[in-house]
């Protein structure tokens, strides 16, 4: 090796410190910037001597990227869960709450206990029919109430599936773009960067499984396994509002459906849920309520005849088995008890049916209401809140259980933000950028362009004298 | 030996030591010169003795180049700059594909650039000759001793023709746990892309359909438009050495609409896809696995692993740009993010570098000396790589060329001095007589 070859690998040398200052000052430039994974450099001894840069590499951790993605689908089910019940859970109140459920329920059953004591009295038959009237509203509002809030998931889907095909035809472009560029260069490092931001946005929305072929474009299945990017072709993720399903193209990837090659982790996993289980659920078990309310006071009032409505009504109308669906928004008290619609008090002391006024000290019809609301009755176990319980209860159990769905959501939502936030900060530690790192390596690399500066001049020094010899 | 005569040597050795001079302000000029192969003038001694005496013994200079000897590669940033690192020559040509034979030349100057065709030129304005790969990328049988199967190595407008699929094959592990259940549970999807014979990219589709008997799974073939083409059952073997490969295919039914058609060779398990989408149907094979072969679909309890397919042919293109392997191996990289092998540099050997003729613009020709000629591919056996980003720099030592000029001068002037020396003398003999 002459001075000519000295020279080439102390060029390289320099040229090689260019290279690292320009990714270590790319480093401290992106240091905080979400998404931003550490760039390194791949150095090889170079033919001939010197040093070459093979390229930039990304100091990515892919093991650490699928779980922290993956524990992060499993958070965004349980927040959207939690977002989709707490306006609804909010005002359903807690059992016991003066404008709760259970108390208007007690308010209506203490109503008729005064007016069994003084049945005449037209003050205490009004405040029952008002106390009746209150809980058939409050009943309705509740169920209005859950209404909207599977409106909200509705529209929170639609919301969601179009983000996801947009997110997905943007992993399609970058998948062209990366396949076309050079490989371990920093327009590459860029790419990824996107593609890896890209990628955890879409497994937030539902769980995926990500592969790579030779010219790093990458495929995507959905943790089912169904595709959703592969062979060059996007399936486009659509959505059956009607039946609650979700497809990727042709095949259908419903979250918890069984036997589908769905996926369970993400937002639009834990919207689908509430839409297809969590609310259904809350509404069979508000409408099972209203049901009770209605058969019950229909059952205990002698004064009807058959296919009469009873006080409380299907929207004016007796019960119908085959309209239970939906029931709770259509509860009403019968207009007959009602002044204002042409109704007589009096009819709550004698029997919703009764044509004309009985004895005025008659408790009669009323013990049999009384009673009614003091019995046990079965409830659909569908609704999954007991059998053989009274009303009262009945209410109460609805309360806490939905209460509780709430709840449970929100305990499950704090385990996982637990474990989120460790593998993200582990994460982080492994791709990130430690500032107090790329600080040393700062000072490795002013030295190191010193010293190949030094070689040059010591070189250059050598050839002076030479040429003074000459 | 008269005093004549070693003037005569004097003034051989001036002549031999200023040839000696011009070769080293060759090489000093040319001390940056890529490529540049260092010359040098030998002294060798120069005489007519006999054996009854000796004459006078003059010096005559030898030139010599050395062109075997390496140069140090340099890192540049341009992708289609190559240099060489061990033994060999780029084959170059005067003008594009040059038809006429001799106009091929040797050089190591590796500085290349696209000219206006996209016809990789060096510096000295010389082509850079290939061996073109062929659709399926292989080169065929090429001539290797002669410049007649070269082409020029083109990374400008390129476009592919497309090429029909015509072999395909499918790897990938299916969950066994899904198999066996009272209801199975929906069939397993994955896409592939195929290449029709006008360079399209069309995709299949494979269903597996878990069976409610264990280990059993019913794969069906179906394009995207909705064409079935075929269904086939495979059952995996459960145990003994082979446990988790295909055990056999049965029900083979073929549902494709003539001309399309199905058929399954259960002894390799390799599928004949028929699809009718021209005058000549296309024919895939496509290889599921052969009974008791990993190779192809295993199933594994456990995930689901979505299968990699891997289909010859291609789809049409242009090219983006082109990268250069140390084999020599030129890639083009295609708007349509494919990879397709384009050319093979090869580098010429010659049996003795040293003796090529220089010519013109870093290059050399064959001679009687340099002996034959073989082209081979760089990175095998003793001949040298090509390393992308870089250059060759010239195999002149500076330090070298002038410590040889202080030498050649002292030489130089020792040489005159013979010659005032021996003036003086004859004219001290003139002297003599008044």
């Amino acid at each position: 090796m002459g001075i000519t070859s000295a020279f080439v690998a102390s060029q390289s040398g320099l040229r090689m410190t260019e290279k690292w200052a320009e990714v270590t000052s790319t480093n401290i430039s992106n240091a905080h910037r979400e998404g931003y994974v550490r760039r390194g450099l791949t150095l090889t001894s170079s033919e001939g001597g010197g040093v070459g840069v093979s390229g930039i590499s990304r100091e990515v951790n892919s093991a650490l990227e699928r779980m922290h993605r993956l524990e992060v689908g499993r958070l965004s089910r349980e927040a959207a869960v939690v977002d989709g019940l707490e306006a609804y859970v909010a005002g359903l109140g807690q059992p016991g709450d003066p404008q709760g459920l259970t108390s208007r329920l007690t308010t209506f059953q203490s109503s008729f206990d005064l007016l069994a004591n003084n049945p005449a009295d037209p003050t205490l038959q009004r405040t029952v029919v008002e106390a009746a009237e209150t809980l058939a509203r409050s009943i309705s509002d509740t169920s209005s109430a859950l209404g909207e809030a599977g409106a909200a998931a509705r529209r929170g889907i639609a919301q969601d599936v179009e983000d996801l095909n947009t997110l997905l035809d943007k992993v399609m472009t970058l998948n062209t773009r990366i396949a076309q560029g050079e490989d371990a260069t920093t327009g590459r490092a860029m790419l990824e960067d996107e593609l890896g931001t890209t990628l955890d946005s879409i497994s937030g929305l539902m769980g995926i499984r990500v592969s790579r072929d030779a010219e790093g474009r990458v495929t995507l299945h959905t943790s089912g396994g169904t595709p959703l990017i592969e062979a060059g072709l996007v399936q486009r993720v659509t959505y059956d509002s009607a039946n609650g399903r979700l497809f990727a193209g042709a095949n259908e990837i419903t979250p918890d459906a069984p036997g589908v090659r769905g996926f369970t982790e993400g937002r639009l996993a834990g919207e689908l849920a509430l839409q297809n289980e969590i609310l259904p659920q809350m509404q069979v078990q508000l409408d099972e309520l209203a049901r009770a309310l209605v058969v019950e006071f229909e059952a205990s009032d002698a004064s009807l005849a058959p296919g009469q409505a009873g006080l409380f009504t299907d929207a004016g109308a007796a019960y119908d088995p085959a309209q239970r669906d939906g029931l709770a928004a259509r509860l009403a008290v019968n207009p007959a008890v009602r002044p204002a619609a042409g109704g007589a008090l009096w009819r709550i002391r004698d029997g919703i049916g009764a044509t004309v006024q009985g004895a005025a000290g008659d408790t009669t019809q009323i013990n049999a209401f009384l009673s009614t609301l003091e019995a046990q009755h079965s409830f659909d176990t569908q609704a999954g809140l007991g059998d053989q319980i009274t009303l009262a209860e009945f209410a109460s159990n609805l309360i806490s259980g939905q209460q509780f769905a709430r709840v449970d959501a929100e305990q499950k939502l704090a385990t996982l933000q637990a474990g989120v936030e460790t593998i993200a900060t582990a994460r982080s530690g492994s791709e990130g950028v430690n500032v107090d790192d790329e600080l040393q390596q700062l000072a490795a690399i002013e030295q190191a362009y010193a010293a190949n500066s030094q070689v040059m001049r010591t070189l250059t020094e050598m050839i002076d004298t030479l040429l003074a010899a000459v | 030996m008269s005093i004549s005569n070693a003037m005569q040597t004097g003034v051989s050795g001036l002549q031999a030591n200023s040839t000696k001079v011009g070769r080293i302000s060759d090489n000093i000029a040319n001390a940056n010169t890529d490529g540049y192969r260092r010359t040098f003038a030998q002294m060798v001694t120069s005489t007519s003795s006999s054996a009854t005496g000796i004459a006078p013994l003059g010096v005559r200079a030898v030139e010599g180049a050395d062109i075997a000897k390496e140069g140090s590669l340099r890192p540049t940033s341009s992708a289609t700059d190559l240099g060489i690192g061990g033994s060999g020559f780029f084959v170059v040509s005067k003008n594009p594909n040059d038809p006429v034979l001799a106009n091929y030349t040797l050089t190591r100057a590796g500085a290349f650039l696209p000219d206006k065709d996209g016809n990789l030129r060096n510096a000295a304005g010389l082509y850079l000759a290939g061996f073109p790969y062929d659709s399926t990328g292989s080169l065929g049988a090429v001539n290797r001793t002669g410049f007649g199967d070269l082409e020029t190595v083109n990374v400008g407008s390129f476009t592919l023709p497309g090429e029909a699929t015509a072999a395909m094959s499918i790897m990938g592990n299916l969950p066994a746990q899904e198999t066996g259940l009272a209801t199975p549970g929906a069939p397993f999807i994955s896409t592939a892309e195929y290449f029709t014979p006008l360079g399209a990219a069309e995709q299949l589709q494979f269903s597996w359909q878990p069976s409610a008997t264990a280990n059993q799974w019913d794969l069906e073939i179906s394009d995207l438009s909705g064409t079935t083409y075929g269904t086939v059952t495979v059952d995996f073997n459960d145990s003994g050495a082979l446990a988790g490969t295909p055990l056999a295919y049965s029900n083979i039914t073929n549902t494709a609409p003539a001309p399309a058609n199905f058929a399954f060779d259960p002894a390799t398990g390799v599928a004949t896809l028929t699809i009718n989408n021209g005058a000549t149907p296309q024919v895939i094979d496509l290889t599921v696995g052969a009974p008791g072969s990993f190779d192809g679909m295993t199933q594994f309890a456990g995930d689901y692993s979505p299968p990699k397919f891997e289909a010859d042919g291609f789809e049409t293109g242009t090219l983006l740009r082109a990268e250069i392997d140390e084999r020599g191996d030129v890639y083009g990289i295609f708007d349509n993010g494919n990879r397709q092998l384009l050319y093979n540099i090869p580098l010429a050997e010659v049996t003795n570098p040293n003796g090529l003729l220089a010519q013109d613009g870093n290059a050399y020709t064959l001679s009687r000396d340099s002996g034959t000629m073989q082209l081979n591919t760089a990175s095998s056996g003793l001949t040298g790589k090509i390393v992308s980003q870089s250059l060759e720099s010239s195999n002149v030592e500076v330090a070298q060329e002038l410590t040889d000029l202080i030498q050649t001068q002292r030489a130089y002037s020792s040489n005159a001095k013979i010659i005032t020396t021996v003036d003086e003398m004859l004219d001290e003999t003139m002297r003599l007589k008044r």
